[in-house]
């Protein structure tokens, strides 16, 4: 107890150490702490249902072209009746439903699920109930179950929303549960049921797969199963499966896999950037050790063993690094918040993110070990005394040995190792965010919007009505003032994706490899809008229509790739069905990234809308430069041809290809502050050792002065002496980033782990840092005053 | 008459410390011939090294004129300062003041690098310096591998390696056990018997008598100047 009054006593002796020493643990702890709180948050806690051990995903696969996609219903079915693995498979898929009877009609992105969802995941809803079985039932689908947000957002979190009748897509609904904020699910889940005709088609993707294994069962054993029914299912259907198999995938890992290198990156980077901090901390410790010598001494001239006085010096780091943790818990707390107010949307689980006390253990864990493990190597150094030696030459703060030199050459030499690596990381991800964001995407998104529309399927059932909508909304987006082009698309580059087989007139195609290409239904004006340049032929016009012979526009890739030696303009193409009808291709326009920045541009089939109507409907408007009050004139254009049909928001196309980047650009942000903190704590560290050494080297610099030294050998030999611990820490560093920025290749885009120039880049930052650094401390030795100095020794 | 090596002419130094002044030094005129062996001796706080410090260009004073060799020192920059010290003076401190990390040959040879001389020339200088001081055979040798007395010797062959014009000595022998400071006194009292001047402050008048002339210092002030006379001590 003793010890620690003495501690706190000792620390409020020296405001400035204090201060200084527990903004660097709060910076490096706080920084850890959050970044923990993610990886825990996101990578390591189990999901928030009963034995999520047990929930699996599971995808249809038909590799290469095909690596991971959503599955048929019919094949879902039949996995449901053959498979013995699970105790129950769930399906789901995406549906948008307009929300009417209360003011402006409300686009909910919502599911259909099948009934034993909910009970497969062993989640159930906060209010009201589940769904029946017997709800799965054709024509029984009249019930809903709300999430957390559309709760609250549209029904003011009303406890008795339970039983109320509300109305999608001009359909009376009743609800019947709501689900609890931590569920993670979509706006609002209707039950679905599968017709006959549905049972039958196997050649239609479009669920997602959820399963809950049987207790006892392993991923393995349901993955051997699943094959062998995927075996089975191809046979029986050749021409919807052959070549398909069925991906099994832990439901944790299906969620977070993607990130995981991100995670883990940042984690060792701001790990590394504690080490940095606590190296700084323990320089401070050696430097106040030395200047302590006497009292320890003294301590142990009375008495004290050294096991005692190294006690006691501990308690002090540990007191010291606990208030660290503390004050760090603080900064991790807002660390986290600022964290994920700049995270990517999409960072799976981050709204279960927070400083729990999980966190708070890790904090406490960090200070602890960072009093410890940084703390006990200046204790023993500083109760390393020699008695006579320090009793006898008490003012001249001598005692400093070459051992504690080394130690402190030593920390420096690691913090200037790691601050390299975090730069060379840093500079990695910087030059792959660059060259990204420089890629054409092959749309001009400058000055370009999009807007969202669904249309209920019961309102335009029939194609003649969902062309109808397109065909007038297109002619009345237009007219909005500043509107130059509008475009319309089933499918956007960035947003969603289409992939279909198709059939080359001609040509026949072995069965289950049949060739395929991103499909695209597009409105006469979509290229416009798009800013896709058109390569040859020519683009859709308003005579394309459902009467009209059917055409096609295919894109560079597509040409390159499936007619490599020969003009595609007039060859005839024919989507998933060699009996239907074939379309003549009348044009060839630029390449589009579908994908994101990063991914090849895939060959790409565009029809015309009007011979090819869609209910998912995305419109495209190029504007000169900027529309103010678009989003209002967007809604009042849509009303004025359906009141009842809600839409998106109206968003700028920047911000989709902005978006597409958004995770890359979050990683080399936090990169960039981790590697400036390291920057900023090693150079502090090299300005602290060679400010120390200058200190304690002034009676020799006066020495040399009073020889004849001149002012320029005194800076060259303090620089010199940096210099030297720079050279090695440098070359250290660069060993370890060719060593450790190979785990980065993932995250890297257009260079290399070991990119020379980018190397060349951190070494030289690091060394003109640390040079200035330096020289601030030998400008201080040249004017070192022989005489004062000589006094003073 | 040949011109004195050293000359002081009215020369003052005070130290200003919070609004107090100190007159360490008050119209000091002194003036040192070449060849001549001169201590300086007086009461602790008279202002010896404050002298010293002056004669050594460690300091400058306050007011009055210097000239060495002739050539008045005053208002020189730090680096033609550094430059007189390196090449017309020889330091010898009373804590030996060589640089711990540093061999004993590097010690005296320290001079010599801040000085440009080629490798070989200095190697030359080195070797005969520890000669004469009779330290070769621990050129290898760290200071605190040395005694007390070996240190000093050491401090005297880096302040002769340089063939300087005068030796200020500032009492060599403070720091030394009395057979080891008449040792010192010993190798001061040869090397002034093979033509170097020689400038000592010393406390102790037993060491004084060594000089020709010893100039008494009492509150800055030179009060007396006393002639050896050899033949009867």
């Amino acid at each position: 107890m003793n010890d620690i009054r003495f501690a706190f006593r000792q620390l409020a002796k020296s405001p400035g150490f204090t201060v200084v020493a527990l903004l660097t643990l709060a910076i490096g702890i706080g920084a850890c702490t959050a970044i923990f709180t993610v990886v825990n948050g996101v990578l390591l806690r189990p999901l928030d249902f009963p034995e999520p051990s047990r929930l699996v995903r599971l995808y249809e696969s038909r590799p290469p072209e095909f690596p991971q996609f959503s599955c048929s219903v019919g094949n879902f079915s039949d996995w449901q009746k053959q498979s013995t693995s699970f105790s129950s498979l769930a399906a789901t898929y995406y549906s948008a439903f307009s929300l009417t009877g209360s003011g402006d009609p409300v686009r909910l992105n919502g599911q259909r699920v099948t009934t034993n969802y909910l009970s497969t995941l062993g989640a159930r809803p906060a209010l009201g109930r589940d769904f029946l079985p017997a709800e799965g039932a054709e024509g029984r689908g009249d019930v809903a179950i709300l999430g957390e947000g559309l709760w609250s957002e549209q029904f003011g979190r009303r406890a008795d929303i339970i039983g109320q009748v509300i109305h999608l897509d001009g359909n009376p609904v009743t609800i019947v549960g709501v689900m609890p904020w931590e569920f993670h699910g979509p706006a609002i889940m209707l039950p679905t049921a599968f017709t006959a005709d549905n049972l039958a088609n196997h050649g239609s993707h479009f669920m997602q797969v959820t399963g809950r294994l049987k207790p006892a069962v392993s991923v393995a054993q349901a993955r051997a199963e699943l094959a062998a029914i995927a075996g089975r299912l191809e046979k029986l259907y050749p021409v919807s499966n052959l070549r398909w198999t069925v991906l099994v995938k832990p439901m944790l890992e299906d969620m977070v896999g993607n990130v995981r290198p991100q995670l883990l990156a940042l984690f060792a980077a701001v790990g590394f950037l504690l080490f940095i901090g606590c190296a700084n901390v323990a320089n401070l410790l050696l430097v106040r050790a030395a200047g302590r010598s006497r009292e320890m001494a003294v301590r142990a001239a009375v008495g004290a063993s050294r096991t005692r006085i190294v006690r006691q010096l501990l308690v002090e780091n540990i007191v010291l690094a606990i208030m660290g943790g503390i004050l760090g818990t603080v900064a991790a707390y807002w660390g986290l918040h600022l964290l994920l107010a700049l995270s990517p949307y999409g960072v799976p689980r981050a709204r279960e993110l927070s400083v729990d006390r999980a966190a708070l253990a890790f904090s406490f864990g960090v200070a602890l070990l960072t009093g410890i493990g940084f703390g006990l190597a200046p204790a023993f150094q500083a109760a390393r005394v020699d008695l006579n030696t320090v009793l006898k030459d008490a003012g001249r703060g001598s005692g400093e040995g070459r051992h504690r030199h080394r130690l402190r050459n030593t920390l420096v030499v690691a913090e200037l190792t790691i601050a390299v690596i975090l730069l060379v990381g840093a500079g990695l991800l910087m030059r792959s965010f660059i060259r990204l964001v420089r890629i054409n995407p092959g749309f001009n998104a400058e000055s370009a919007f999009m807007v969202n529309v669904t249309l209920p399927d019961k309102k335009y059932a029939k194609d003649e009505q969902a062309a109808g909508f397109a065909g007038q909304a297109t002619e009345k987006l237009a007219q909005i003032p500043g509107v130059t082009f509008v475009g319309a698309t089933q499918s956007m580059p960035f947003y969603d994706d289409y992939v279909l087989t198709f059939f080359k007139e001609g040509e026949k195609a072995e069965p289950g490899r049949e060739p395929s290409a991103n499909y695209y239904c597009v409105s006469p004006g979509y290229f416009k809008a798009m800013g896709i340049p058109l390569l040859k032929g020519r683009e859709f016009t308003a005579s394309d229509s459902s009467t009209a012979p059917r055409v096609a526009v295919v894109s560079a890739a597509m040409a390159r790739r499936f007619y490599p030696n020969e003009d595609p303009i007039g060859k005839r193409i024919n989507v998933t069905n060699p009996q239907g009808t074939w379309s003549e291709i009348v044009g060839v326009v630029g390449d589009v990234k579908q994908y994101g920045l990063n991914s090849e541009a895939p060959a790409a089939n565009y029809e015309p809308l009007q011979q090819h109507p869609f209910q998912f409907l995305t419109f495209v408007l190029r504007t000169s430069g900027g529309a103010p009050g678009l989003s209002a004139a967007v809604r009042s254009a849509i009303s004025s041809i359906d009141p009842d049909q809600p839409i998106d928001a109206v968003k700028p196309l920047t911000e989709l290809v902005r978006d597409s980047v958004s995770r890359e650009r979050f990683g080399m942000n936090l990169f960039l502050v981790f590697s400036g903190a390291a920057l900023l704590l090693a150079t502090i560290g090299i300005y602290g050792v060679m400010a120390y050494s200058v200190s304690q080297r002034t009676g020799e610099i006066g020495v040399r002065m009073a020889l004849g030294a001149q002012p320029r050998d005194v800076l060259l030999m303090i620089v010199g002496q940096g210099a030297f611990l720079i050279a090695i820490g440098i070359g250290a560093g660069l060993v370890g980033s060719l060593i450790l920025t190979r785990f980065m290749a993932s995250m890297l885009y257009g260079v290399g782990a070991a990119d020379p120039l980018t190397l060349a880049g951190a070494a030289l930052t690091l060394a003109l840092a640390a040079f200035a650094a330096c020289l601030l401390s030998a400008r201080r030795a040249t004017l070192v005053q022989p005489m004062v100095a000589l006094r003073g020794n | 008459m040949s011109q004195p090596l050293l000359k002081l002419d009215n020369v003052t130094k005070v130290f200003l410390t919070d609004e107090v002044e100190t007159h360490a030094l008050s119209g000091i005129h002194l003036e040192i011939k070449k060849g001549e062996y001169v201590a300086i001796a007086g009461p602790s706080g008279c202002g010896k090294s404050t002298l010293l410090s002056i004669l050594g260009l460690l300091d400058t004073p306050t007011d009055g004129t210097y000239l060495l060799n002739e050539r008045l020192v005053q208002g020189l920059t730090p680096a033609e300062r550094a430059r007189i010290r390196n090449r017309e003076i020889g330091f010898i401190f009373q804590s030996f003041n060589l640089i711990g990390d540093l061999s004993v040959y590097e010690n005296v040879e320290l001079p010599l690098t801040y000085r440009g001389l080629p490798a070989a020339d200095r190697r030359a200088r080195v070797e005969e310096a520890l000669e004469k001081v009779g330290m070769a055979h621990r050129a290898k040798h760290v200071p605190s591998q040395l005694s007390g007395g070996q240190q000093q010797r050491v401090a005297v062959a880096r302040a002769l390696a340089g063939a300087p014009a005068v030796l200020l000595a500032d009492e060599p022998t403070g720091n030394l056990d009395s057979k080891n400071g008449d040792a010192v006194m010993e190798l001061l009292q040869s090397l002034h018997r093979t033509g170097s001047t020689i400038l000592m402050v010393t406390h102790d008048t037993r060491f004084a008598r060594h000089a020709d002339r010893t100039v008494h210092l009492f509150d800055g002030r030179v009060v007396e100047e006393s002639v050896e006379n050899k033949d009867m001590t």
